[in-house]
């Protein structure tokens, strides 16, 4: 147990029940432990994720360079995905969750913060990602009018749209730069909803998932990738070094004739067909058609999921597809690669923190964290402000 | 910048911001848990059903085991009947305990082969396999050497469990007779068939035992019994195990259960042979109940909380465990599933807001 004493433990909790300001957060916070990592000489970086119970609480929570606090930064809406910046690394982008309508943009070392909404007649889909020279800011969101996916683009110093192309299907989630190349891929999760009717999925019977590549410079489409399985929305993804996506899948059951066994995880690498990643039958069972996010650690070649639902991280080679291993953490979504690469970070719902080597899949317990007041939403991101 | 706001987080949001400190996961976050303690009904519900359930289980296939054994020495119908009574009880013990299909039967030794698959094939995934077992059991009766039952050890779990034994005990092989005079002189002409029974018996009294070992004594070698382990809070310590408090681990397996129940419409292919069916699921609902309401030595029962805390969904909640008995009573399918739906989301919602029990973000929503 690190040194926080029991009184303390006891007033965050009074404060948190009692919503009185605590007095010790300031902007400088991220400044202090900044400095202090710098005098000692150590690495500056940051876990950022959603998190929040209710709506009073909802904000963008970081866990600080010395990893002994949590701060959470206030967004009044309930966050999904954080990108950042590729040249201003104090930069990151927290979207609002499905189907919001707010993105915000927070300066990690100043503390300043930025808006920016939907267009009209649009809605959010919880994930952005930059240019990979940090001009534009491509967001997934839904014309609702016309139940069209769409990439919105937005300068990123101005947050004015400038363009909005197809995302070329219904209910874009996640996407992502392709490294070195201006590639933009897209996880089309093919569920129609509608502001109105909140996140009830309107079109289960005729919904349609891809992978979709577009080029990021001109909105049009480079080719599209479909797993056999119509009911699996591919919703999210990673992009290894070498261009190989490992993507993670939900599936809708509930649209389903039959309770046959669907793979919630694939991968497609440039040229070649989509793999499905295979796991015992007990396993693929345990994860209850859900995966949460998804992490490559490109080095070891092994692709990461989690499954909220199922209580597990799992681990394939994205190379020959084989399962390397699992790990059981309660309601365990949040999922990153930390800094140095050596571990995957995974984050819940209860605050707590655990991470996996990425050379043996063994969880180091020592490692292990505890946030009691912070509930780490669905993904997590690791950032390093030192460059 | 009119579209867009600006601003200092440390000027305007003070008012909701928050920093929290971290520690070791050793230490235990229970003290912040915003909800009513329910650490004594919990142990209670551990110590007074669910423990109880597995030794009667334990106990039940163990009988099983004698009674097939029975049979084999002195084959006719009122050693069959016997015997297809025991079934029928070791059946019913199963499902008094699998609402709380937790660590020592869903994650012991492992998740890829738990325990409970090789008693349970049916509880995977809804699969019925009464055609592989009948096919495999064929083959076992039609070899010419002597079968050996403790060669079952080694089958997979389709081939395995009580649906292996009701068919081995409930219908003659070669037409599928459930006649006791067509059973009885398939065992007479068939030596072999026996040895499958008691090979059936013997695997399901083993994993009845490993179970119950965990449980009461040893989880995956640690010295400790799953049942300190959970009522500790130290389960979090044990390599390959998850850190689900143990009332959080009551609603979701209770939860998955009754999901279970009506999406699998399990009363077509559980307990069919034998014709209990009906009786099955009854012992679930009422081991249920027993978990809701407690049983004798109940101090605080998860009814006793959720009257002081929320009694309006204490009243639904048994209102639906109610309707759900009345179905059972009636037999009627539509009506049964239908109840037990509801009782599904009572427990998502009713029982566990009643109760403050938190089970994570995403266990009804996600993205």
């Amino acid at each position: 147990m690190k040194d926080v004493d029991l009184y303390k433990r006891q007033l965050l909790k009074t404060l948190a029940l009692t919503s009185v300001t605590l007095p010790a957060f300031t902007a400088g916070v991220f400044h202090a432990h900044k400095l202090q990592s710098t005098h000692q000489n150590t690495h500056h970086e940051y876990w950022l994720s959603a998190q929040g119970k209710i709506a009073d609480n909802y904000g963008l929570g970081a866990i600080t360079a010395d990893k002994q606090q949590a701060v959470n930064i206030p967004s009044g809406f309930r966050g999904h995905g954080i990108c950042q910046h590729p040249t201003q690394p104090e930069k990151v982008i927290m979207m609002s969750r499905r189907p919001g309508l707010i993105g915000l943009e927070v300066n990690i070392a100043s503390g300043e913060t930025r808006e920016f909404n939907s267009p009209e007649q649009h809605h959010m889909h919880g994930h952005a990602t930059y240019s990979h020279d940090g001009q534009y800011i491509f967001t997934s969101e839904s014309d609702y009018q016309l139940g069209e996916g769409k990439i919105v683009v937005r300068d990123s110093n101005s947050l004015e749209v400038v363009s909005i192309f197809p995302s070329y299907g219904i209910g874009p989630h996640e996407l992502k730069m392709m490294p070195g190349s201006e590639v933009l891929v897209v996880a089309n999760g093919g569920l129609l909803t509608h502001p109105d009717s909140g996140r009830k999925v309107l079109n289960l019977e005729t919904m349609d998932s891809s992978l979709t590549y577009i080029d990021s410079r001109n909105g049009q489409l480079i080719s599209q990738h479909r797993v056999a399985e119509k009911k699996a929305s591919i919703r999210h993804f990673d992009i290894a070094d070498d261009g190989s996506v490992a993507f993670g899948m939900q599936v809708q059951r509930q649209a389903m004739a039959d309770n046959h066994l669907v793979p919630l995880a694939g991968v497609h690498k440039p040229g070649a067909e989509v793999q499905l990643l295979q796991a015992p039958e007990t396993l693929t069972v345990a994860l209850n058609d859900y995966m949460g996010s998804v992490a490559i650690a490109s080095a070891q070649r092994l692709a990461a999921f989690t499954s909220p639902r199922g209580d597990l991280a799992m681990f394939w080679n994205l190379d020959d597809g084989s399962l390397q291993g699992y790990h059981r953490f309660h309601d365990v979504c949040g999922l990153t690669l930390n800094q140095q690469k050596t571990h995957f970070v995974l984050s819940n719902s209860a605050g707590k923190i655990r991470q996996i080597e990425t050379d043996t899949l063994q969880e180091n317990p020592s490692l292990r964290l505890d946030f009691p007041m912070m509930a780490w939403d669905n993904h997590m991101l690791a950032i390093n402000l030192a460059g | 910048m009119n579209k867009y706001s600006l601003r200092l987080i440390a000027a305007t949001t003070l008012s909701t911001a928050l920093v929290a400190c971290g520690s070791s996961s050793s230490s235990s976050s229970q003290s912040f848990k915003e909800e009513i303690n329910s650490s004594t009904a919990v142990s209670e519900i551990i110590n007074l059903t669910v423990i109880p359930a597995v030794d009667n289980f334990q106990q039940q296939t163990q009988q099983l085991l004698n009674d097939s054994n029975t049979f084999c020495d002195n084959i006719n119908e009122t050693t069959l009947l016997s015997v297809q009574n025991q079934w029928k009880t070791t059946a019913e013990a199963w499902y008094q305990y699998l609402p709380y299909n937790l660590g020592p039967s869903n994650n012991s030794p492992d998740l890829i082969e738990p325990e409970y698959i090789f008693i349970d094939a049916l509880r995977l995934r809804g699969i019925n396999y009464t055609d592989t077992v009948r096919n495999d059991l064929a083959a076992e009766i039609a070899k010419t050497e002597v079968v050996d039952p403790a060669s079952f050890a080694s089958k997979n779990f389709q081939r395995l469990g009580l649906l292996a034994a009701e068919v081995a005990l409930f219908e003659r092989s070669s037409d599928q007779s459930q006649l006791a005079a067509d059973i009885v002189a398939d065992y007479t002409a068939n030596s072999n068939k026996c040895n499958a029974l008691k090979g059936y018996s013997q695997q399901l009294a083993q994993h009845a035992t490993n179970i119950q070992q965990s449980w009461k004594v040893d989880y995956k070698n640690t010295g400790n019994s799953f049942r300190n382990l959970l009522l500790n809070g130290t389960l979090n310590t044990i390599p390959g195990e998850g850190d689900t408090a143990a009332d959080a681990q009551l609603i979701l397996s209770t939860n998955e259960y009754m999901d279970y129940v009506h999406k699998r419409t399990i009363i077509n292919d559980a307990g069919v042979l034998s014709g209990h069916s009906w009786q099955l699921v009854n012992a679930g609902l009422l081991s249920f109940e027993k978990m809701v309401e407690g049983t004798t030595g109940t101090t605080e029962s998860f009814a006793d909380l959720m009257q002081i805390n929320s009694a309006g969904d204490l009243t639904t909640l048994r209102s639906n465990i109610t309707r759900v008995k009345q179905t059972i009573a009636d037999e009627n399918e539509v009506d049964f599933y239908a109840a037990t739906l509801d009782l599904d989301g009572n427990i998502k919602r009713e029982l566990k807001n009643g109760l403050g029990i938190n089970v994570g973000l995403n266990f009804s929503d996600g993205d």
